[in-house]
């Protein structure tokens, strides 16, 4: 049976019973407020049920609430209430919390449990390992690389292959990053795969032994193969790139290849202890890889790039190029109100032990900034919460009389590392305070459209512009 | 006389309300004989409803009068009070706030710009309390001043119960169906045929005899089992089915009245539906012994046929003098056909 052909038919007959006029029709007032629902529950009843009756004030109610929605004087928000309590309550919501609750809670017991299994692991395999190994040069791998590259091969220590060849730039800095170089670091122990945990568990100690050197050993000449690979690439490519004109994009990421290296050159990884003469070979060859990345370092340096060889002293550099670009007072240049980038190639010589007394760097070290920082001024889309003094941009700007510097996400006027007991007050752009630093040094409208705030010193007080 | 505790609580209401309008000048007397007027007015209506929120006492005690005298919107009220006194800086306030509402509703009750011109004058008019229609719509301070004295116009009538804003919506809604029902009064039975427009008598198809008797046979059965099945619906079902299905208002509209979504009110609607059609199939299956199929074909035969007989049987009942299309045509105009206002 059609259901629409009765529903239309019923809609048809309820349109010839419209006419009924019962009784005394509801006022404006009454009207009004059954629209706003103030009506009490049991006149709202009767109004509906008049309203369902008599056609004219069916239509005046018709007419209202149209007036209404044209108006939209009903708050939307009262629409969404019901709903959120009817899916509070709905058993389908509750099964799929609960089954969530469920799911979650048998992952984190399994993430558990393999924890505990590692922490195992190691245990019982670096004994042996350590019982093994004593004096001889020891290398310093990162353990996690250790671990991501041997856990990412097949479990069977017999199947341990060497990864595909390296065919893209991030692949290459992930492999310089699992470049190794010797330096006197404490022993520690590398994690073992718990399939190998789990055999040398079963297998008598010095055959476990053996088994485990056996892996590492092979797992070690990989990953010192994979990165003299990556070296030469990677040289290739830092030839090819020094022909060629620079592109910002390759500038940005150069660095951080960089750095990359140079940090894990630094950086105090976990040990693994060598044992045999082996170990002499590859470290022949660590010391020739990071050799390479000195090397790098160095051509980078020379090709006009930030690199930021260490995070302290990136920016005593950054500061040491400031004065130079901007002013001429360092040494560096002397082009008068230029708008010169940082030029970092002088960043290593300054770093290295000289004593800089430039007015960015009194900046830095002035408490203006410390006052900033104190006082928690959110930077504007930087990562942190509350502004560093490390510097991590610069750029050196002259306006009229006044050069401006580019740090940490804020324009600062040299003047306020002069002035840093001045009050601190905040305004906007279009402030009557702003258009009055306008009046007499128009100039700094240019700093309106770089979008970012400006510290000012001006008549005795410290203005950030926002 | 009113309760000390009921007098200081209307005397925060009054200063409150001279703080929004500092300059209307109105006496607090007069501010509470209002209030006592709508509170037993209020009272009044209570006791015309038995059984439900009972009043207790007189309407100086009971309760829920009390209740819902705190519940006024009171500034709206000590503006429609000052107004209907007929204080001119209360009418400067009245029209800075209200009266380009007042036209917008009178446009879109109209929605055509001269009827609405008219309409909005009318209201103002009224709500002056001057019964000539001649008022301007653009009142200067001399025409204010001149139309306020000693008449107190509708919105003395005006209660608290509701906003002032949403009163004037309603009076707006009522003005056009009244302006409505008197142009509509006036066409002529020449005007429609001029136009085509004129209702033809309807001669029996002799091809059709066989629906004539199933006009007579089933069309008062089908009928009345449909009233009795639609008049057992509530009465927020039978006002939503009207409000939807003619009078056009919008699902989202009455999600909004209602505080739900418009997908409830849909499915609101579909059960009411539903309701009735189960409920006059299963009469005509016990009741009548008509099998599906061939309820199925009344219903179609319900739908389809525009035989006056089928009219004419539900006149009687329904109260109705000329039950044809066009009448039900003319009825839905309001709303269907608001640009002839």
């Amino acid at each position: 049976m059609n259901h629409q052909d009765a529903d239309k038919a019923i809609l048809r007959i309820l349109d010839k019973q419209k006419g009924q006029s019962p009784a005394v029709c509801p006022d404006a007032n009454e009207l009004a407020a059954y629209l706003e629902a103030s009506l009490t529950a049991g006149e709202t009843a009767r109004f509906e049920a008049h309203a369902a009756e008599c056609a004219a004030c069916r239509k005046a109610l018709a007419l209202s609430m149209q007036m209404t929605g044209e108006e939209g004087e009903i708050d939307a928000a009262r629409v969404h209430e019901p709903r959120k309590s009817q899916y509070r309550t709905s058993p389908l919501r509750l099964a799929f919390v609960g089954s969530l609750v469920v799911i979650v809670g048998i992952m984190l017991f399994q993430a558990t449990r393999q924890t505990q299994l590692r922490r195992e692991t190691p245990q019982v395999a670096n004994k042996q390992v350590r019982s093994d190994i004593s004096g001889g040069p020891e290398v310093a791998l990162r353990s996690s690389d250790f671990k991501t590259d041997i856990q990412a091969k097949p479990s069977s220590a017999s199947e341990i292959t060497a990864p595909p060849p390296v065919a893209m730039q991030a692949q290459q800095t992930k492999d310089e990053k699992s470049s190794v170089k010797p330096v006197a670091a404490p022993a520690i122990p590398a994690p073992v795969p718990a399939q190998m945990a789990f055999e040398s568990r079963n297998m008598p100690r010095p055959q476990a032994a053996d088994r485990i050197e056996e892996i590492r050993l092979k797992a070690l000449g990989d990953l010192v193969s994979e990165a003299q690979k990556a070296q030469r690439a990677r040289s290739d490519v830092q030839a090819s790139k020094m022909e060629m004109p620079t592109r910002p994009a390759e500038m940005k990421a150069q660095p951080s290849q960089v750095a990359g290296i140079s940090n894990q050159i630094a950086s105090p990884a976990n040990v693994v202890a060598p044992t045999s003469n082996q170990m002499g070979i590859q470290n022949a060859q660590m010391a020739q890889i990071s050799n390479s990345a000195n090397q790098m370092n160095q051509q980078a340096v020379q090709a006009d790039r930030r690199v930021a060889v260490d995070p302290g002293r990136a920016a005593q550099a950054q500061a040491a190029a400031i004065s130079g670009g901007a002013g001429g007072r360092g040494g560096g240049g002397g082009q008068k109100g230029a708008i010169a980038p940082m030029r970092m190639m002088d960043a290593p010589a300054r770093a290295a032990g000289e004593k800089i007394e430039t007015s960015s760097a009194r900046i830095l070290n002035s408490p203006f900034l410390d006052y900033v920082a104190e006082n928690r001024i959110p930077m504007p889309m930087a990562a942190g919460p509350v502004l560093s003094k490390e510097v991590t941009a610069g750029f050196a700007k002259k306006l009229g009389n006044r050069v401006f510097y580019q740090m940490t996400r804020y324009w600062l006027d040299a003047e306020c590392a002069k002035h840093p007991e001045a009050p601190l007050r905040q305004i906007i752009w279009d402030s009557g305070d702003f258009r009055d630093i306008l009046r007499k040094e128009p100039a700094l409208a240019q700093l309106r459209t770089s979008g970012i705030p400006v510290l000012i010193y001006w008549n005795g007080i410290n203005y950030l512009v926002r | 006389m009113m309760p000390s505790e009921m007098l200081k609580e209307i005397q925060e209401v009054f200063a409150r309300c001279q703080r929004s309008c500092p300059t209307i000048q109105l006496p607090f007397e007069s501010f509470c004989d209002r209030l006592a007027e709508i509170r037993g007015a209020l009272h009044e209506q209570h006791a015309a409803v038995p059984g439900q929120d009972g009043p207790a006492g007189n309407a100086e005690t009971c309760t829920g009068c009390i209740a819902l005298t705190r519940q006024l919107h009171h500034e709206d009220l000590y503006l429609a009070i000052a107004c209907a006194r007929g204080d001119r800086i209360a009418w400067e306030y009245f029209a800075d706030q209200y009266l380009p509402q007042l036209k917008r509703f009178a446009i879109h009750a109209c929605r055509n710009l001269e009827a609405s011109e008219d309409l909005a004058q009318e209201m103002i008019v009224a709500l002056l309390g001057k019964s000539s229609p001649a008022a301007q719509v653009n009142l200067t301070p001399a025409q204010l001043e001149s139309g306020l004295e000693g008449n107190k116009g509708k919105l003395q009538s005006y209660n608290g119960r509701g906003s002032l804003s949403g009163w004037l919506r309603a009076a707006v809604s009522h003005a056009a169906i009244d302006r409505f029902r008197r142009t509509r009064k006036q066409v002529s039975l020449e005007e429609l045929s001029e136009r085509g427009e004129l209702p033809q008598a309807q001669n029996p198809d002799p091809m059709n005899s066989s629906e004539e008797g199933l006009d007579s046979r089933w069309g008062p059965v089908l009928v009345q089992s449909v009233k009795q099945e639609i008049a057992r619906l509530s009465a927020r079902d039978r006002l939503l089915l009207s409000l939807y299905h003619l009078e056009g208002v919008s699902l989202k509209l009455l999600g909004l009245r209602y505080g739900v979504h418009e997908a409830t009110v849909s499915r609101w609607l579909e059960h009411a539906r539903q309701d009735v059609r189960k409920g006059v199939e299963r009469e005509l299956r016990k009741v009548h012994g008509l099998s599906a199929r061939e309820v199925g074909s009344l219903w179609h035969w319900a739908l389809e046929t525009a035989n006056p007989m089928l009219d004419s049987v539900l006149q009687p009942a329904l109260g109705r003098c000329s039950g044809s299309k066009e009448a039900a045509r003319q009825d839905n105009m309001i709303v269907t056909h608001k640009g002839e206002l």
